[in-house]
C-alpha cells in the first residue's frame, strides 16, 4: 500500500534560478550542445499515515496543497500529485536523441522539511494525517545523449560538484543527490 | 488591425452595458470616466487609451481622492527642502564635506495588498520599489526601513496571519540585503483588524552631492536636439499587469485569484547590478563628466506607459514610444500589456542621441545584462517631441494618441467625511493591578516584546557606516560620508505609527506619529530635518474612512508645523515625500485601524555625539522629561492588563513637546549625557526596563526608580501612560549642567532615579518597593515574545 | 619592497554588494585597491599583488552561494594566481566562491567542503549580528592572521545565510587541524570556544569562522572585517561598559580589530615570501 506521495510545484512565472543555471552550464561550463533544457520545481515528499485510506489519500494531498499554505500558493505555483515512484527518466518522444532525466536535491539538514511538517502539526488539522515531510528540489534535464544511461551519466556530472569546472547542480558536502 | 480599433464608449451605449464591456476588458474605471476619455480625445478611444488612462486616474496614480486633503494642509517647504513632493523622492540639504554640498533623498511607499497574497514577493517588490524612487534622482542607497503591520498570529485568521508575517520577513531580507542596502529601522504592530489587510510600508534613504541631482523629467536641451528614450532593466513581461487597480482595490478572495496578473516578481539580483554603483552610476558619471544633461525615472505603478509619460510631460514635451522596440521575456505581446505591465527593475532615461550609445554599451556590454541576467538589458524605445502628445505605436501603427498632460494631468474627487464617535470602555475606577505582573505582560506582549527575531535578519552592517542599529537606540544612525570624504556627519532615521492612537481618535494618531518618529530622532542626538508619511486607511468612497484620513492628515500637517525644526524661525519639519493607501478593507468591509505611518530622517554634525538608549554605568541618574497625563487610551497597560481600550487617547502639548525636543537635542549636543530613550509604548515604565535590555550580553546593570512624585497620577497610571518624553542617562557630575540647560529652555525634568550594579530593577514609591525584579527574568520574556507569531 | 605600491585587486562579480566598503578599508590599511569587475580581461589580474572577494550575493546566490561565480574564467586565473603564494581573503561570500572553486582547503581541485545553510535556533534564514572569533593560528603563519597574538579574540560581525562550514569527510577536518589550516573559530567573549547558537552563529563544524588553504595565503572567512574596521562600528553593548560614546570623534576614528586582517595582508606581501 503506497503512502508515500510527491507533491511538486512549479513557478508560474519564469524561474530566474533555473534560467541561471541553464545560463552557466551552457556558457561558462561547456554544456553549451547538450543541454536542451532545464526546469525546477520543489518538490515534497510526504508520508501518509498508515491508518489513511488509499481513497482517501488523494483527497488529503489536495487539501494540503491548496488549503494549507505550507506547500503551495496558488498566485505563483502550480502543483502536482503523484505517488512516489512515478517520476522516472525517459527519452523525449517528440525529439530523438534526448532525454529527460530527473534528479533530486535534497540537503541533509532538511530545515525545510521539518518547520513543514512542525507547521502542520500546529496549525491544520488535516496535519494530523502526515507521518513525515522531505523537502528538496527537483531538476528536470533535458539532454541530448547516445543513450538513457548516458544521459543520465552527464546528469549526474551536472548535478554533483567535484570540482571547479566539474558539476553545479549540488554539493554533496551537505546535499544528497539522486537520479530518478 | 484590431489595435487601432476603437472601443465604443460613446453614442447610445448605456451606462450597465459600458460597465459591463469595461469590466470584461478588465477595466477599473466607471462608465462616466470612460466618456470622459473619449470626451479629451475627441473620438472613442483605442484599447491600449482606455488601459492608460485606467492606470493614470487609479487611486494609486493619481491620488484622485486624496490629492486636494494634502494639498490644503501639509507643510512641504522649509529653507533645506531642495525638491519637495513633486517627484520619485523629496531632497534635503544635509551637509558639507569637502568643500562640496551634499543632499539627503527620502522616499515612503506602502505594498500592503500585494503583499497580503504573495508575502515574500509583495514585501520584496516594495523594497525594491521604493529604492528605485531613490536611486533615480542620482542618489547613493544608504538604508531602508520597514513598518509591518499583521493581524493576530492567535486569532482566528492564525495560519494565514503567521505565513503573511513570515513571508514579509523573508521578502524584505530577501530583497534588501542580497540587493547591498542597510536596512536599519523599523517597526511591527499586530491587531485583529489587519488580519486582511497586512501593511507592509518602505522608506528609503540616499545621499547625492547637490551638484549631481538627476531630476525625473526631460531636459530643457531636448529642444535643440534630439533626445533619445532608453528603457533599461528586466525583460517586460506580463507581471503586475493590473497591479495599480489591484492597489486601489478591497480584495474578496475571487478577486485574489482573479489577478493573478498583478503579481510582481522581483530580481534584486539586476537591481543590484543597476544600482549599487554599478551601471546607473556609470551612465551618471560619464554624463556628468561630458556636461550631458539627461533625465532619469524609475517604472513603478503604471509600468511605461505612466514613466514615460510623466518625465517628458514634466520637462514640457511629447513623446514617440514604439512598443515593439521594447525588449521582452515573449514575443508579441499586446500592445496594452506592453505599456501598462509593471514589470519589476526598470528605469528610463531620456539622452541626446549621441549618447546613446554609451548608455547601451554600459548595459548590454559592459555589465553583460542579456546574458547574465536572463534577457535584461537597455533599448531605445522611442524619442522626445516638442509637440505635447503621447504617441505610442505597435508594429507601425498608432495604438495611442493622447494629449500629454491629459494623461499625466490625473483626476480629482471630492469625497465626503462623517465623524466618527468612538466609543471604548475604561478599567474599573480605583483598580491597581499589581505593578510587577502589569510589566511583565506589557513587555511579553506581540506588541511590547523584542523586534530581533525581525531585525537580526536584516543587514545592518553593509556598506560599513551603521553607527547605532535597532536594539541599541531608537533610531538607526548611519555615518555615510565617513569612509570617502571623512566627513563625521551623521543621519538618524525612524519610522512610527501607532495604530491604538488613531483608532481612538484619528487626528492624534496622525499627530502622535509625527512625534514619536521626531523624539526617536531626538533620543540619539539628532535633530528632525524632514518627514514622509504613508497613510493608511480604508474605503475613501465611505465617509467614516475618508474623515479618518482627513483627520490624520490635519494631525500629522500640525504636528509638522508646530514641533519646528530646532534652530529655525518655525519653520515646519518638512513632509518631502508620501504616499496615499486606500482600500484596506477586507470584503466583509472590515477596516484596519487608521494607519498614519511617518519615517522622520534627522542630521548630526558629529555621528560620534549620537547616544544609544542602553544605560552605561552605575551611579549614572536618571532624568525624567515630559510631564505624565492621564490619557491611557491605547496603551498598551489598558490593552494588556485591561483588556479594553479607554476613550482618552494620547494628546499633545505644542509648546512643551517642541521645548522638550529642542532641550533634549542640546544636552545631547554637548555631550552631557550618555544615554537616552524616548517615553512611548508601555510608558516609562517600559523605557526604563528597555534601558537595562542588550541581546548581546547578560544584564550588568540594574536601576532604582524613586517615585516621590506621581504628578497627580496614581502611580500605575503614572508608570504605564504613553505621554511622551524621554529618560535621560546622564553621569553625576553633569547632572546640574544638564538640568540648568533643561530649565533655561523651558523644560522641566525630573530626578528619577539611578543605575545601579545590581541586575535588578526596583520601584520605590515613598519609600516602599512596588517593583523589584530581576533584569534576567523580564529580559527572557521580552526576547521570546515574538514566538507567538512564529517569528 | 618597501616603499612601492601595493596593488589589490577586489573582484566584483554581478551581486556583489562590499566591494566598495572592502576598498576603502585596503586603502586605510596602505594598499591601493582597484574594483575588478569579473568580466574584464583576466589576463590583468596577474599585475596585482592580492586579491580579495569581498562579501555580496554573487548570482543572488542561485543554485547556492559561491557556485556560479565560482564557474567565471576569472576564478580560473584566481587559482593560477593563489599558486604563486599571492594573498586571497574571501569574505562571506567570497568565501563561499573560494570553497566552490576549491581553492579552500585546497587539495589540488577538489571541491572538499561546504558553505552550508545556517542552523540556528529559531526562523531560519539569514542572520546578522556581531560574533566573537578566536585566532587559531601560531605566530607569523597565516597571510591575513599575522598581526593577531595566538587566541586573541575578535569582535566581529556575521551575515549571511549559509555560512555553516561543513564536510563529509570525517579525515578533511583532522587534515586542516594538522596542517594549521583553522584560521578563526567562534567564541564567547571571553574566547571559550562553544558550538551552541548564537556563539557559533551557523553551527559550523569546529566552530570554523575562517579556513587556510594548505600554504596559508588562501583564507575564507565568513565574518566581515571591513566592517568593524573602525572603532565606530562596533555596537556600544559589544564592550562591557558600553562607553564608546563617551570618548569622541578620535575614538571612533580609530582603527577596529577588523582592520588587522588587512594590515597582516600588507606585512605578507611585503616580505615577499609565501608562508610555510
Amino acid at each position: 500500500m503506497k503512502s508515500r506521495y510527491i507533491l511538486t510545484t512549479l513557478l508560474k512565472t519564469r524561474d530566474a534560478i533555473a534560467a541561471t543555471a541553464s545560463y552557466t552550464l551552457r556558457h561558462d561550463m561547456g554544456y553549451e550542445s547538450v543541454l536542451l533544457d532545464a526546469k525546477r520545481e520543489d518538490y515534497w515528499s510526504i508520508e501518509l499515515d498508515y491508518a489513511v485510506s488509499p481513497g482517501d489519500s488523494v483527497t488529503i494531498m489536495t487539501e494540503l496543497a491548496e488549503k494549507t499554505k505550507v506547500f503551495v500558493n496558488p498566485n505563483k505555483h502550480r502543483y502536482a500529485i503523484q505517488p512516489e515512484g512515478t517520476i522516472h527518466s525517459a527519452p523525449c518522444p517528440d525529439n530523438p536523441g534526448s532525454f529527460s532525466i530527473p534528479v533530486v536535491i535534497s540537503s541533509f539538514d532538511d530545515r525545510a522539511g521539518t518547520t513543514a511538517m512542525q507547521t502542520l502539526n500546529d496549525l491544520y488539522s488535516v496535519g494530523k494525517n502526515v507521518r513525515s515531510v522531505q523537502s528538496g528540489v527537483l531538476w528536470t534535464l533535458v539532454l541530448k545523449a547516445e543513450s538513457l544511461d548516458a544521459a543520465r551519466r552527464i546528469a549526474e556530472d551536472i548535478a554533483v560538484t567535484r570540482s571547479r569546472t566539474e558539476g553545479l547542480l549540488a554539493n554533496p558536502h551537505y546535499e544528497s543527490i539522486l537520479i530518478l | 488591425m484590431k489595435y487601432t480599433e476603437t472601443i465604443p464608449v460613446s453614442g447610445q451605449t448605456s451606462d450597465a452595458e459600458l460597465q459591463a464591456l469595461l469590466r470584461k476588458m478588465n477595466i477599473g474605471m466607471s462608465p462616466a470616466e470612460a466618456r470622459k476619455v473619449a470626451g479629451i480625445l475627441g473620438r472613442d478611444p483605442t484599447r491600449v487609451e482606455l488601459f492608460i488612462f485606467d492606470i493614470e486616474w487609479s487611486e494609486h496614480c493619481s491620488y484622485k481622492s486624496s490629492r486636494a486633503t494634502l494639498k490644503k494642509y501639509l507643510p512641504t517647504d522649509a529653507s533645506n527642502v531642495i525638491l519637495g513632493p513633486s517627484e520619485d523622492a523629496g531632497i534635503i540639504k544635509f551637509t558639507t564635506a569637502n568643500g562640496r554640498e551634499y543632499a539627503l533623498v527620502f522616499a515612503h511607499e506602502s505594498h500592503n495588498h500585494p503583499s497580503q497574497v504573495l508575502p515574500i514577493e509583495g514585501a520584496a517588490t516594495g523594497i525594491g520599489g521604493i529604492v528605485r524612487d531613490v536611486d533615480c534622482m542620482g542618489a547613493h542607497v544608504i538604508a531602508v526601513a520597514d513598518a509591518l503591520r499583521f493581524g493576530n498570529p492567535s486569532g482566528k485568521n492564525a495560519a494565514r496571519t503567521r505565513w503573511i508575517a513570515n513571508g514579509v520577513v523573508d521578502g524584505i531580507w530577501q530583497y534588501g540585503n542580497a540587493l547591498g542596502v542597510p536596512n536599519l529601522a523599523g517597526d511591527v504592530y499586530f491587531d485583529d483588524s489587519f488580519d486582511d489587510n497586512c501593511l507592509v510600508n518602505v522608506v528609503c534613504l540616499g545621499v547625492v552631492p547637490a551638484d549631481r541631482i538627476i531630476r525625473s523629467r526631460v531636459p530643457r536641451q531636448a529642444a535643440e536636439e534630439d533626445y533619445d528614450l532608453i528603457l533599461i532593466g528586466k525583460p517586460t513581461d506580463g507581471s503586475g499587469f493590473g497591479g495599480v487597480t489591484f492597489a486601489s482595490e478591497i480584495m474578496n478572495d475571487e478577486e485574489k485569484e482573479r489577478q493573478l496578473g498583478a503579481v510582481q516578481v522581483h530580481d534584486p539580483f539586476l537591481k543590484n547590478i543597476l544600482i549599487t554603483r554599478k551601471a546607473n552610476k556609470m551612465v551618471w558619471d560619464l554624463a556628468f563628466e561630458r556636461g550631458i544633461p539627461i533625465g532619469m525615472k524609475d517604472l513603478g505603478g503604471g509600468g511605461l506607459a505612466c514613466a514615460s509619460s510623466e518625465i517628458c510631460s514634466a520637462g514640457g514635451f511629447g513623446a514617440v514610444i514604439h512598443l515593439d522596440r521594447v525588449h521582452t521575456s515573449m514575443p508579441d505581446m499586446p500592445p496594452e500589456v506592453i505599456a501598462c505591465s509593471e514589470t519589476q527593475e526598470r528605469f528610463i532615461f531620456a539622452v541626446p542621441k549621441e549618447f546613446t550609445p554609451d548608455v547601451l554599451r554600459i548595459y548590454n556590454d559592459i555589465w553583460e545584462l542579456p546574458g547574465e541576467a536572463n534577457g535584461a538589458g537597455a533599448s531605445v524605445i522611442g524619442r522626445t517631441m516638442k509637440d505635447p502628445v503621447f504617441q505610442l505605436l505597435y508594429h507601425g501603427e498608432t495604438v495611442c494618441e493622447a494629449p500629454i498632460e491629459e494623461v499625466t494631468g490625473g483626476i480629482r474627487y471630492e469625497r465626503q467625511a462623517e465623524p466618527i464617535e468612538f466609543k471604548g470602555t475604561n478599567p474599573p475606577a480605583g483598580e491597581m493591578p499589581d505593578i510587577a505582573g502589569s510589566l511583565e505582560k506589557v513587555l511579553f506582549s506581540l506588541n511590547g516584546c523584542s523586534r530581533y527575531p525581525v531585525y537580526r535578519h536584516y543587514d545592518t552592517e553593509v556598506q560599513g557606516m551603521a553607527v547605532l542599529r535597532p536594539g541599541e537606540s531608537d533610531a538607526g544612525v548611519m555615518a555615510p560620508l565617513e569612509l570617502t570624504e571623512q566627513c563625521p556627519a551623521g543621519v538618524a532615521l525612524s519610522v512610527d505609527g501607532n495604530p491604538f492612537i488613531g483608532e481612538i481618535d484619528p487626528y492624534w494618531g496622525g499627530a502622535a506619529a509625527v512625534a514619536e518618529s521626531m523624539r526617536n530622532v531626538v533620543a540619539c542626538g539628532a535633530v528632525p530635518r524632514a518627514l514622509t508619511d504613508c497613510l493608511c486607511y480604508g474605503n475613501p468612497e465611505k465617509p467614516k474612512a475618508f474623515w479618518q484620513f482627513v483627520r490624520g492628515v490635519r494631525g500629522i500637517a500640525d504636528a509638522a508645523s508646530r514641533l519646528w525644526q530646532f534652530g529655525t524661525n518655525k519653520e515646519p519639519v518638512p513632509i518631502v515625500s508620501g504616499n496615499v493607501s486606500f482600500y484596506n478593507e477586507s470584503a466583509l468591509g472590515l477596516a484596519i485601524k487608521p494607519s498614519p505611518i511617518v519615517a522622520c530622517v534627522g542630521t548630526m554634525s558629529d555621528y560620534s555625539t549620537a547616544v544609544g538608549h542602553m544605560v552605561t554605568g552605575a551611579g549614572h541618574q536618571l532624568l525624567m522629561v515630559g510631564r505624565r497625563r492621564d490619557e491611557m487610551g491605547g496603551s498598551a497597560y489598558f490593552r494588556e492588563v485591561f483588556r479594553v481600550t479607554g476613550t482618552q487617547a494620547v494628546t499633545i502639548d505644542w509648546e512643551q513637546e517642541r521645548k522638550d525636543m529642542h532641550g533634549v537635542v542640546q544636552v545631547l549636543r554637548k555631550g552631557l549625557a550618555t544615554a537616552c530613550h524616548d517615553i512611548a509604548d508601555g510608558g516609562c515604565i517600559t523605557a526604563l526596563a528597555e534601558m537595562l535590555f542588550s541581546h548581546r550580553r547578560a544584564p550588568i546593570f540594574g536601576m532604582t526608580v524613586r517615585l516621590d512624585d506621581t504628578q497627580g497620577l496614581p502611580v500605575d497610571r503614572f508608570l504605564f501612560t504613553e505621554t511622551g518624553g524621554f529618560i535621560l542617562e546622564i553621569p553625576e557630575e553633569n547632572v546640574a549642567a544638564a538640568m540648568s540647560l533643561l530649565s533655561d529652555n523651558g523644560v522641566p525634568s525630573w530626578r528619577i532615579g539611578e543605575v545601579t550594579e545590581q541586575s535588578r530593577i526596583v520601584i520605590k514609591h515613598k519609600n516602599i518597593n512596588i517593583l523589584d525584579i530581576d533584569i534576567k527574568v523580564l529580559l527572557y520574556g521580552w526576547f521570546h515574545g515574538l514566538e507567538e507569531a512564529s517569528l | 619592497m618597501k616603499g612601492r605600491q601595493i596593488r589589490i585587486a577586489v573582484l566584483q562579480f554581478p551581486g556583489t554588494n562590499c566591494e566598495y566598503e572592502t576598498a576603502a578599508v585596503i586603502e586605510a590599511a596602505g594598499m591601493t585597491a582597484d574594483v575588478f569587475r569579473w568580466n574584464r580581461r583576466s589576463s590583468e589580474l596577474a599585475g596585482f599583488d592580492g586579491f580579495v572577494i569581498p562579501g555580496g550575493f554573487s548570482y543572488q546566490d542561485r543554485i547556492r552561494a559561491g557556485a556560479v561565480a565560482s564557474k567565471k574564467a576569472i576564478c580560473a586565473v584566481l587559482v593560477e594566481e593563489a599558486g604563486k603564494g599571492k594573498p586571497i581573503l574571501g569574505i562571506c561570500n567570497g568565501a563561499q566562491v573560494l570553497v566552490e572553486t576549491g581553492l579552500v582547503p585546497g587539495n589540488e581541485s577538489r571541491i572538499d567542503m561546504a558553505l552550508a545553510h545556517n542552523k540556528v535556533i529559531g526562523k531560519s534564514g539569514y542572520h546578522c549580528d556581531w560574533a566573537f572569533i578566536r585566532n587559531e593560528t601560531q605566530e607569523k603563519v597565516g597571510a591575513f592572521s599575522r598581526l593577531f597574538a595566538p587566541n586573541e579574540v575578535i569582535p566581529i560581525p556575521v551575515a549571511h545565510a549559509e555560512g555553516r562550514f561543513v564536510t563529509k569527510n570525517a579525515n578533511t577536518l583532522d587534515t586542516m587541524v594538522r596542517n594549521g589550516q583553522i584560521g578563526f573559530r567562534y567564541c564567547t567573549s571571553t574566547g571559550e570556544v562553544l558550538e551552541v547558537f548564537p556563539v557559533n552563529p551557523n553551527g559550523a563544524q569546529l566552530n570554523l569562522a575562517g579556513a587556510y588553504n594548505r600554504a596559508g595565503n588562501v583564507l575564507a572567512l565568513m565574518p566581515h572585517p571591513e566592517r568593524g574596521a573602525w572603532n565606530r562600528q562596533i555596537p556600544i553593548d559589544l564592550e562591557r561598559k558600553g562607553q564608546r560614546r563617551l570618548q569622541g570623534l578620535e575614538y571612533s576614528r580609530m582603527q577596529g580589530p577588523g582592520m588587522k586582517f588587512f594590515l597582516s595582508m600588507r606585512d605578507y606581501i611585503l616580505e615577499g615570501s609565501p608562508v610555510q
